[in-house]
């Protein structure tokens, strides 16, 4: 099934939540990936950690092509230049075929979040951290972000959500976390975030927190979209559906 | 919205403060074991395991260390030897051995590591 682009200034985000081990009801194809993401799923030791490589991985191809009606296997992934050093690790891109879209990509304990647009986007998704972690990365931030923390109740939950907002818009730049964190604000105030970017917090569950930036200063809306496991196995997979798989709609 | 806070179980904080200059007087091969240990052990206090199980092996990304946790680490480095690793070096790090290998070198190309080790072993002039 084909599924519709995303119109201007939106994205679709699709969230995948990782079954428990042993649960899983059908088999992942990892002849679908390519050789380098083959290799990075063979070396990772531990079960949970492949299973969820492979499934963002595997997810990816299958949400991409399914936009762009092709094969998976007929997508070409590559990086473009990192704009502080111009080394190849900037932004994540389709080489082929050749297409307005735009993807992001995200994993981190047991969820993995994809955005697709056809404007540069970063997603970024987040187990929600601890407090000593927050204690101690709280004096990397930028000063307001830093003031902002320290007037409200101490809460991890707002401290991941700010930071997923930061490296959205990182991944977003195609910088990463190699710009310090210190210079952009991407606190609670969305007047003083910065100018050209749209950021959106994506509710996720529980244990996680994620956001969305999107390039653009028109007002941006993204579509959550449930991305099941059983759409991306090697046998008679669950179609993908862009109206049954939807879950909220959010808008900056 | 607040939601209940998990408890925390926290290992003892892994290693002293500030063992940078004792680790600069250290024999080169003591200093790369040593160092291997305390990422090790800090790797381990971050993600709440003993340093046992972090496998010399895999990427920090593949034992669990993600940007905030990376981050969290970066820090605890920084405060314990007195050098500022990069945090995307910590964060593309292939295995433990590598991260060790540049902390070591972070520590003894800064100004006061190249001081000391100088009075401390004048064979390395």
């Amino acid at each position: 099934m084909t599924l519709p682009i995303p119109p201007q200034s939106s994205a679709d985000l699709w969230i995948l939540r990782q079954p428990p081990l042993g649960s899983c009801t059908g088999e992942l194809d990892l002849t679908e990936l390519d050789a380098a993401e083959q290799s990075r799923a063979g070396t990772c030791r531990r079960e949970a950690g492949r299973l969820l490589y492979s499934s963002a991985h595997v997810g990816l191809r299958r949400v991409l092509s399914a936009y762009l009606d092709v094969d998976p296997r007929s997508l070409r992934m590559g990086r473009e230049a990192c704009p502080c050093c111009d080394e190849p690790h900037g932004r994540p891109v389709l080489e082929a075929p050749d297409t307005p879209l735009h993807f992001s990509l995200s994993h981190s304990n047991g969820m993995a979040l994809i955005g697709v647009s056809t404007v540069p986007i970063g997603v970024d998704v987040e187990k929600v951290p601890t407090t000593e972690t927050v204690r101690v990365c709280t004096p990397a931030l930028h000063p307001d972000e830093q003031r902002e923390l320290a007037a409200g109740p101490q809460d991890v939950v707002v401290f991941g959500q700010m930071w997923t907002r930061k490296e959205a818009y990182l991944k977003g730049l195609g910088t990463g976390l190699g710009r310090p964190l210190a210079y952009d604000y991407l606190g609670a105030d969305p007047a003083l975030r910065p100018y050209g970017w749209e950021v959106i917090d994506v509710p996720c569950g529980p244990q996680h927190v994620a956001a969305a930036a999107l390039r653009g200063t028109q007002r941006a809306r993204v579509r959550v979209h449930w991305l099941a496991m059983e759409t991306l196995y090697k046998d008679n997979p669950a179609p993908l559906d862009h109206q049954r798989s939807l879950l909220a709609e959010l808008a900056a | 919205m607040s939601r209940p806070q998990e408890p925390e179980p926290r290992l003892p904080p892994a290693a002293p403060p500030s063992s940078g200059p004792a680790l600069r007087h250290a024999h080169p091969a003591e200093r790369g074991r040593l160092l291997e240990d305390l990422v090790r052990q800090e790797i381990g206090y971050v993600l709440n395991c003993p340093p046992a199980a972090v496998d010399r092996h895999q990427t920090l990304t593949d034992l669990g260390v993600g940007s905030m946790t990376g981050l969290e680490l970066q820090r605890r480095i920084a405060a314990v030897l007195a050098i500022e690793p990069e945090l995307t070096f910590i964060l593309r790090a292939p295995d433990t051995g590598t991260l060790a290998r540049y902390l070591d070198r972070l520590l003894t190309s800064s100004k006061a590591g190249t001081e000391q080790r100088d009075i401390a072993d004048p064979a390395a002039k």
